[in-house]
């Protein structure tokens, strides 16, 4: 099993997110198994909720990020990445699997024991969207490593 | 809590107790008594999936969920869906 970084980049936007979901074939189950937020741009003393919503579809029209290996010995990632997604994928309704309000001048970091991560069933184009509800347009990053 | 499925940190000290639930995957976050255990697969669960009262596990479900994934591929390449 390899772990892997998805690093992914946006500015915070009360609709559309990033997301890390299935490609079409050759699918493999992910697990999250760490999660960091944090806001990189000028941060108020204010609120921002962070949500992760399962999906059935892909998102579209952001920017693919290619999940790296922690360890340069293995090989490539099956799951794919996308930052500032402009059209989310297909959202399942109330199906959070993490939903936490905080400061945003706070760092945000969930970690799983093992065998307690948050899955993506091994399913075309399901996927976890990560999402930010609230929160004012700054820039912030997800660091988030998967397991598969 | 003893044995929690994860924990929050925030600004680097630990906040808060995770449980991942047993049941829909869910990660909740301990504040007091607003979890359950199940004692017919031994996992800790949200208090949605109490309310229900039956015990399917997380893992059965996603099985489930790949094995219609698979068929509904297959059907697709014999152009029947």
């Amino acid at each position: 099993m390899g772990v892997y970084n998805c690093d992914l980049g946006r500015t915070l936007d009360t609709t559309n997110g990033c997301a890390i979901y299935q490609p079409a074939s050759a699918l493999k189950r992910i697990r999250i198994a760490d999660l960091i937020f944090g806001v990189t741009g000028t941060p108020a003393n204010a609120a921002v909720s962070l949500q992760l919503q399962r999906s059935t579809t892909a998102p579209s029209g952001g920017t693919a990020v290619t999940p790296q290996p922690l360890d340069p010995a293995d090989g490539a990632a099956s799951a794919l990445s996308m930052d500032g997604a402009v059209t989310n994928g297909t959202t399942t309704a109330n199906a959070f699997v993490l939903n936490i309000g905080l400061n945003q001048q706070s760092t945000f970091r969930w970690v799983a024991r093992e065998g307690k991560e948050i899955i993506i069933p091994s399913t075309n184009a399901n996927g976890v969207h990560l999402l930010t509800p609230i929160g004012s347009a700054l820039a912030c990053q997800w660091g988030v490593h998967i397991e598969e | 809590m003893l044995k929690p499925d994860g924990c929050i940190i925030i600004d680097g000290k630990e906040s808060a107790d995770t449980i991942t639930c047993g049941h829909c995957g869910n990660v909740v976050v301990v504040d007091g008594d607003n979890f359950a255990s199940c004692r017919m697969c031994s996992t800790f669960i949200c208090l949605n999936c109490e309310k229900i009262g039956s015990c399917t596990p997380f893992e059965k479900k996603l099985q489930e969920m790949e094995r219609k994934s698979i068929r509904n591929n297959h059907y697709k390449r014999l152009g029947i869906i």
